[in-house]
């Protein structure tokens, strides 16, 4: 699988981490939207917490993650080195 | 449930052509033309600052209900210079990796199909496959996908 560049968002993710009690025991199933070391705020939808990033921030980077007691993990079994559109 | 349909078939006239679509659909299954772009609402910030709005890119989108989320090529992700605004968990057949998500926005050119105006999609390589996106079951929430593969058309209601 193809390496992304994860460093735009490493500050907001170990913030995120560093924070996961608090934002549970607050803000659970809410999307939250995440400057540096910054709780900008929080959304019922992922949606509403982006085009608040946006009219914040512009076009640099920003966090929005679900805080969830279980993290989603995705589910894309077809996805594995042609699978998606075997022959035979 | 409003009915809007999107039937993806080919005519049959003939037998050849009837087995020409059955093994279309077989081996590559149902796909659809998809448009991925950058979000409206990153646009006009691009715009107002009088920067290059990258023009979206045209390709093939599977609808696979195998994948819990929809997911886009970081080819085109890269090339339209799309926002990550979350690091997700991807599990594939290969096992897990982390992967980026994408805000975008994805419409599908010639069919009534709604757009995803404000879609986070997960990063995946689909480039290899002919794909610029895996259409999963958070968009085909709440429709109806009906696949006959005896008569080779796919159908989708919502």
């Amino acid at each position: 699988m193809k390496e992304v560049d994860t460093s735009p968002l490493e500050t907001e993710l170990a913030y995120f981490e560093e924070n996961r009690a608090e934002l549970l025991a607050r803000y659970l199933g809410k999307f939250v939207l995440v400057k540096g070391t910054k709780l900008v705020g929080t959304f019922d939808s992922a949606e509403a917490a982006y085009d608040a990033g946006v009219s914040a921030f512009g076009l640099e980077s920003f966090l929005i993650r679900e805080v969830e007691l279980v993290e989603t993990v995705a589910s894309i079994p077809g996805l594995y080195a042609g699978v998606l559109a075997a022959e035979r | 449930m409003p009915h809007h349909a999107i039937q993806q078939s080919a005519p049959v006239p003939s037998v050849t052509d009837t087995q020409k679509a059955s093994l279309l659909l077989r081996r590559s299954g149902a796909r659809v033309s998809v448009e991925v772009g950058v979000p409206d609402r990153r646009v006009r910030v691009l715009s107002t600052r009088q920067r290059n709005v990258p023009k979206p890119h045209n390709g093939l989108g599977l609808l696979d209900t195998g994948a819990s989320h929809t997911c886009i090529d970081e080819g085109i992700a890269t090339a339209l210079n799309l926002q990550v605004v979350n690091r997700t968990t991807m599990r594939t057949a290969a096992g897990q990796a982390s992967t980026s998500v994408f805000a975008v926005t994805l419409s599908f050119p010639g069919t009534s199909l709604p757009p995803m105006p404000s879609v986070f999609a997960l990063g995946a390589n689909l480039g290899n496959q002919g794909l610029a996106a895996l259409i999963g079951r958070d968009f085909l929430a709440g429709k109806i996908l009906h696949y006959d593969g005896a008569l080779s058309i796919v159908t989708l209601s919502w």
